[in-house]
């Protein structure tokens, strides 16, 4: 009884932090959370009695956003309360910040936490919070400054899932043999996957991750890779392969500037082309369907997904096209590279570099991208921004793209010169912006600012108002 | 007669960290600019590649997992390598692909994993991982070159006396840390710890390594200039943004708004 005093003493402690800031003006992803936290250590504990399992975990180098914002959707769209830490803050004291804020006073039955967690937070919070459902998403090399090499942020993943409770689903991408790695021994597990044949790529064009076999070192072999090191894989060393994946994506064709696919034979419609997102469905299809909803309660919702905030994110800035993709790492950068190649119309491409800590402070990860791709494409500029702005001019030289390069320090400066430049020449052309996390959410309010959402359908992931200080935060 | 630059890439799949495969195409590049012909050549794992046909040979470095891989296929090459910097070709090694040129790696466990010598340096696991942007000096053709790159590692690696540094850190740590070398040079072997990578932002000193290999055939070759103008506002960005970066720890900084 105590306890429970305690941590809504706390709880309540960190909601008035919150209000104060955001009254003044400022963010408050993580010290609400903070002050929670020291208030009465074990929170996290009284947060997973409270939701008693119903939390779903989603962890892993790409995708976690995209993936906790459509299990929130799709729970919110049957009628369920959601908190979630939707604004990508996923340390420790980012999720407690989103209990504190959000979590409702009174119990019901159909609540849930859906949160996206850090690699290396995971470990610290799964006991406490004893989650019903844990989605490993992938493994690429990521901000190795802080980090250190992929094989230890495996190591630690593998370590949280040891220790899940009997009665959660780990939830695992199989086509990713660095995250069938992460597979706990006498758990439940489930492998996601693609099963289409004629969407993999024989070619080894990019930096891939996880050549050797997780088990007994030996090479791995691959009929084909459908991204990244992600893709049929085999070990002829010791006879493990890809797990058959269930659930499956299976009839993936690109339509219309999405894709169209099939996961248990409900039909799903992505507003998207970027194939890593079909990962990111199936996952968040495996969650819920964990969690209880039926197929029939999420056909609606499949059938019209559009990615959120800065992912892919289209707009109409004074009639020109834009589209806004955050990049943070190779292969994510290789996967939006691929989605301009097949945008018909690009003018102007505008790539910003930062090097703050949220970025990582190593920017040398833009060689391991395969920017030559784009080659090829005939666009007119390219224009470079950031932090770092330099560096990603140097990185574009060395891939002889067919576009003057252009260096403006400040994001939406030279986002404006890039859509004032091609309104002379070619006002219909699509401008294209990539950029790494912290320029991201201030780029998108500019965006806003001058223009509006291309398609406004409201099954964008922002579903809830949030304050316009909450916009540009972490 | 066109000249033509062999550049061999050792170890492009097992050694693939933090980027090094950028000094490949960065030579590759700035001699094909020039009109000189080009072939890289890819060197795997066991196979059979005479490095003496090669002009310049580059390493970058590697996860524990591979570099132990690398160091058996090393040891079975260390002849063959000794050979071709004998026949003039110069070896570029970065970090892990440093560590190996040298005397041995010696793990936390205290387990030596032998090296082929070709540096007379050796390398202790540490605690602290040295992470950051990187400032150095080094001597290029008797002028002080400052070179920027990135260094990400927990390895300490100790000079042997009468061994040269390649370069002196200005700031970051450099090969331990404490004695404010960075990377070893002896001859044309070349090995350091910086990433980057180190040739990106370095033009003087990529061209400086393509004339070292060239000289090789005989050849004194004068480089036009290649109007570097990125790398030189790039250089001195940096060094502004070094001194900026130098307070700043906290995970949770700005939005990218001034």
């Amino acid at each position: 009884m105590a306890q429970r005093w305690r941590f809504w003493a706390a709880l309540w402690t960190g909601r008035a932090v919150s209000r104060l800031l955001r009254a003044a003006g400022r963010k408050a992803t993580t010290l609400p959370g903070v002050v929670a936290l020291r208030l009465f250590p074990a929170f996290f504990a009284a947060v997973g009695e409270r939701f008693s399992g119903k939390i779903v975990l989603i962890t892993g180098t790409n995708g976690k956003t995209t993936t906790s914002n459509l299990v929130g959707g799709w729970l919110r769209d049957n009628g369920w309360r959601v908190v979630s830490n939707r604004l990508g803050a996923n340390l420790v004291q980012g999720l407690a910040t989103a209990v504190v804020e959000q979590l409702p006073l009174t119990r019901r039955e159909r609540e849930a936490a859906v949160f996206e967690v850090d690699e290396a937070t995971v470990e610290k919070i799964v006991e406490d919070l004893a989650p019903r459902v844990v989605v490993v998403t992938n493994f690429f090399r990521d901000q190795m400054d802080r980090y250190g090499e992929l094989d230890r942020v495996v190591d630690l993943v593998a370590g949280a899932l040891d220790r899940v409770p009997e009665s959660c689903v780990c939830l695992i991408n199989g086509d990713d043999p660095l995250a069938v790695r992460a597979a706990p021994n006498g758990k439940t597990v489930k492998f996601y996957g693609l099963e289409a044949p004629e969407w993999l790529e024989p070619a080894a064009r990019e930096v891939r991750e996880g050549k050797f076999c997780g088990i007994c070192g030996h090479p791995l072999s691959y009929s084909g890779f459908f991204y990244g090191q992600l893709g049929e894989w085999g070990c002829p060393g010791c006879g493990m392969e890809r797990p058959k994946p269930d659930p499956a994506a299976r009839h993936i064709r690109l339509s219309g500037g999405g894709l169209v696919f099939e996961v248990d034979g409900l039909p799903a419609e992505l507003n998207s082309p970027g194939l890593y997102n079909v990962y990111n469905v199936l996952a968040a299809y495996g969650a819920v369907r964990a969690l209880g909803l039926s197929a029939e309660q999420v056909r609606f919702g499949m059938a019209h997904i559009r990615t959120g905030l800065g992912r892919l994110e289209r707009f109409k800035v004074q009639d020109r096209p834009v589209v806004l993709a955050l990049v943070k790492n190779p292969t994510g950068l290789n996967e939006q590279l691929k989605v301009v190649e097949r945008t018909p119309d690009v003018t102007d491409v505008v790539l910003v570099l930062n090097d703050l800590y949220a970025d990582g402070t190593d920017v040398s990860w833009i060689w391991d991208a395969d920017l030559e791709r784009l080659k090829e494409k005939g666009f007119e500029r390219v224009w470079c921004a950031g932090t770092r702005a330099e560096d990603m001019a140097i990185r574009v030289r060395y891939a002889e793209w067919p576009g003057e390069i252009r260096v403006i320090r400040d994001p939406a400066a030279c986002v404006g010169a890039a859509l004032d430049a091609g309104r002379a020449d070619r006002p219909g052309g699509t401008v294209y912006i990539l950029t790494t996390y912290t320029s991201l959410y201030a780029l998108r309010d500019w965006l806003l600012h001058r223009g509006g959402v291309e398609d406004d359908d409201p099954q964008t992931d922002d579903w809830t108002p949030l304050p316009g200080s909450a916009r540009s935060v972490q | 007669m066109t000249l033509k630059l062999t550049i061999g890439h050792l170890y492009p799949d097992l050694l693939d960290l933090y980027s090094d495969r950028g000094n490949v195409m960065i030579l590759e590049k700035r001699a094909r600019w020039r009109g000189i012909e080009v072939d890289v050549v890819r060197v795997d794992a066991a196979d059979a590649v005479d490095l003496r046909s090669c002009d310049v040979v580059v390493m970058g470095g590697g996860m524990d997992r591979e570099q132990s891989l690398v160091a058996r296929d090393l040891q079975v090459r260390r002849t063959n390598v000794e050979q071709a910097v004998a026949s003039g070709t110069v070896v570029l090694a970065i970090c892990g692909g440093y560590q190996l040129l040298g005397e041995y790696f010696e793990t936390g466990s205290g387990e030596r994993i032998p090296g082929i010598g070709v540096l007379d340096v050796y390398t202790v696991a540490g605690e602290r991982r040295m992470v950051g942007n990187v400032m150095a000096e080094c001597d290029l053709d008797g002028q002080t070159e400052t070179v920027f790159g990135y260094e990400n590692h927990s390895g300490r690696t100790y000079l042997r006396p009468g061994t040269e540094p390649w370069m002196r850190v200005v700031r970051g740590d450099g090969n331990n840390g404490g004695d404010g070398t960075e990377g070893a040079r002896k001859g044309r072997v070349f090995g350091t710890y910086l990433h980057g990578p180190l040739l990106a932002k370095n033009p003087r000193l990529a061209d400086w390594l393509i004339r070292l290999a060239l000289e090789r055939q005989g050849v004194q070759e004068r480089l036009d200039g290649l109007g570097d103008r990125w790398e030189e506002a790039a250089r001195e960005h940096l060094a502004r943004r070094m001194a900026e970066l130098d307070g700043m720890e906290s995970p949770h900084v700005g939005t990218g708004k001034k």
